[in-house]
């Protein structure tokens, strides 16, 4: 018969510590006894999992249905692929997205907004090379894809660390925004091969900044911030 | 889930035991079912396998759909000296659980030749299951009339580490029935409010420790056996809760002063006419012909948003007591004692469940947190009061 001599409570043989407060049972005089069978057994009973590769198919399969009879009708009224390769790459980047959550064990949303974008940039290049524009995609669709993957990413590991809450979360969105449209802007400019200017951008990166200082300041003022909170409680 | 144990004064025979339940199971009605998806609702069906005695594993009451899932909505454990049932709580309450376990012990002495009764709770498996036992008592109970918007406020709720992967730490303690009703006695209280409130209590001064922005109310749900007040012998849920609440923002409480809301609150729910309005209020929504005509899944996604947007919110915890539990008098002398658990709740991370058999009273939290500071509170404050108070745990 053992006691915790912190907390007081008699404890069942078995019991190596305290569970209430950690501290060891430890009897200097008692030699070693043979171990005490426990009220709780070892064995952890695990859930079942899902058939990850079993939603894979059956989306494929599904997916698989409209790109089948696309392609069909478009052999028989052209003779060859035209205007299916669309409905192809559109059905693959919804693959893509759709079939994203059951290929990773965990949900690991680094990994995943990857998978997805690279999905989507790979569907859109098959579009780009049967409909060829002026590099429409590499110039225009990769940077801002890869811009937003990126900010999205610093703004949710920001968010994830507590270095940023509610009003912060707006205030970096604004000011993401605003970082992105000069560099837009000049990407529109040399595919329409127009003078590299900053010109539009301006008038959509002034109220950006300002909302985000705005946000920034009411962030800041807990009063404001309590006020603010009492009259538009719901 | 929940779980109801039986701890035997000998190794349990898990041969003998499956024979038991083999027998015991066509007496039980529903709960020889699995869960089928409906278009509007799920319904009953009968289960045509084997029901099996699995052993048991140190994170009990996980969720029905395990690796050796036969598809019943139950299990029948066994480890060492302990026999377990854990049940999904839509096929029935604490008094469901409790009469299946008692049923398929009496089975199980029959088995090992002692002659058993069929008295104290125990069901005869020579008999057919009655209708009464499968009766949706809350539709008999339902009163349009008395439907009342009931206003619940937004509550504590514990803080702590997160145990990751379907761990659930479970400590019970064990004390004296006579012990606890002394001192029960000595505030005039029973032994359930008691309990409640030396728990409410912990959990006040817990919140108060963590400094907190805003003080929230410390509400503490108890369930009710409704079967007591409505005269029914179903062996479905029949049950109903009653939340006790103490306001922390109206200033310093005493111990005292908690028991004393503690035990004026359960006295003013525990009415017939204020658990038919409890009990309507969700029936009502059952009624209720656009909820009835909603697809399952978007009842579904329906139910589940407005769970997390309410259902838990308004407590701060649970304290259920299954009360005084007898048996014949043939198996009394076999076990030693019951254990009451409740499986991992949601959001509330701790729980704890009641009951007692002789004068062993048997206090189980399950908690989905890594810290025990709650249960360190509690069992110190019982210890401090000259309460004898064993642990077992299956924390390391």
């Amino acid at each position: 018969m053992s006691y915790c001599v912190n907390c007081g409570v008699e404890l069942e043989a078995a019991q190596k510590s305290c569970p209430l407060c950690g501290v060891a049972v430890i009897n200097p005089s008692e030699k070693q006894q043979p171990e005490e069978k426990t009220t709780y057994p070892k064995h952890r009973d695990e859930l079942k999992k899902t058939d990850r590769m079993f939603w894979i198919k059956l989306i494929s399969i599904l997916l698989a249905v409209p790109i089948i009879t696309c392609v069909i009708t478009n052999l028989l009224s052209d003779q060859r692929i035209t205007w299916s390769i669309y409905v192809i790459a559109g059905v693959f980047i919804l693959w893509v997205l759709a079939s994203a959550p059951f290929y990773f064990k965990k949900f690991n949303y680094v990994k995943m907004l990857l998978f997805d974008v690279a999905g989507l940039i790979i569907g859109l290049f098959v579009i780009e090379i049967y409909a060829p524009g002026n590099g429409w995609v590499l110039l225009i669709v990769v940077p801002i894809v890869l811009y937003c993957i990126l900010a999205g990413l610093v703004i949710i590991f920001l968010a994830k660390s507590g270095y940023i809450r509610r009003l912060g979360v707006a205030a970096a969105i604004f000011i993401s925004i605003a970082i992105m449209l000069p560099g837009l802007e000049v990407l529109i400019d040399i595919y329409n091969l127009n003078p590299i200017q900053i010109a539009w951008s301006w008038f959509v990166i002034a109220p950006c900044l300002s909302v985000a200082a705005l946000l920034i300041l009411l962030n800041k003022n807990k009063r404001f911030k309590h006020e603010l909170q009492k009259r538009l409680h719901f | 889930m929940f779980r109801v144990s039986a701890k035997l004064n000998e190794t349990v025979d898990k041969a003998l035991l499956q024979k038991a339940l083999d027998m015991t199971l066509p007496r039980m009605g529903l709960f020889s079912c699995h869960l089928r998806t409906g278009l509007f609702w799920y319904y009953f069906e009968k289960n045509k396998k084997q029901a099996k005695v699995k052993d048991d594993a140190i994170n009990p009451c996980i969720r029905l759909y395990t690796k050796d899932s036969d598809g019943y909505l139950f299990r029948i454990r066994a480890h060492e000296k302990l026999v377990s049932i854990e049940v999904f709580h839509s096929v029935t309450d604490g008094y469901g659980g409790l009469t299946f376990l008692k049923t398929l012990l009496a089975q199980y002495f029959t088995l090992k030749g002692e002659d058993v009764p069929a008295t104290n709770g125990v069901l005869d498996c020579s008999e057919e299951p009655k209708s009464e036992e499968t009766e949706d008592s809350f539709q008999r109970v339902y009163n349009s009339k008395s439907v009342r918007a009931w206003k619940e406020n937004r509550a504590y709720h514990v803080n702590g580490t997160e145990e990751s992967g379907h761990v659930l730490n479970i400590i019970t303690g064990i004390g004296s029935v006579q012990e606890l009703k002394a001192q029960a006695k000595k505030h005039r209280v029973s032994i359930t409010e008691y309990i409640v409130g030396v728990y409410m209590y912990c959990l006040y001064n817990i919140q108060l420790s963590e400094h907190p922005r805003k003080i929230l109310p410390i509400s503490v749900s108890v369930p009710v056996n409704l079967r007591a007040y409505f005269d029914s012998k179903t062996l479905r849920n029949f049950s109903s809760y009653i939340n006790p609440e103490i306001d922390a923002n109206l200033g310093e409480y005493t111990f005292e002063e908690i028991l004393y809301v503690v035990h004026h609150d359960m006295r003013r729910g525990l009415t017939k006419k204020a658990l038919t309005s409890k009990v309507s209020k969700n029936v009502k929504a059952e009624k209720n012909i656009l909820i009835r005509m909603l697809p399952l899944f978007l009842k579904n996604f329906f139910i589940s948003f407005v769970y997390s947007l309410a259902g838990e919110k308004r407590m701060s915890s649970v304290v259920t007591n299954l009360g005084i539990i007898d048996v014949p008098e043939q198996m009394a002398s076999h076990i030693d004692r019951f254990d009451f658990m409740l499986g991992a709740p949601r959001h509330k991370k701790i729980g704890c469940a009641v009951c007692s058999f002789g004068d062993k009273l048997s206090i189980c939290f399950s908690s989905t947190l890594e810290e025990a500071h709650v249960e360190k509170a509690f069992f110190t404050f019982l210890v401090k009061k000259g309460v004898h108070v064993k642990l077992e745990s299956n924390r390391e």
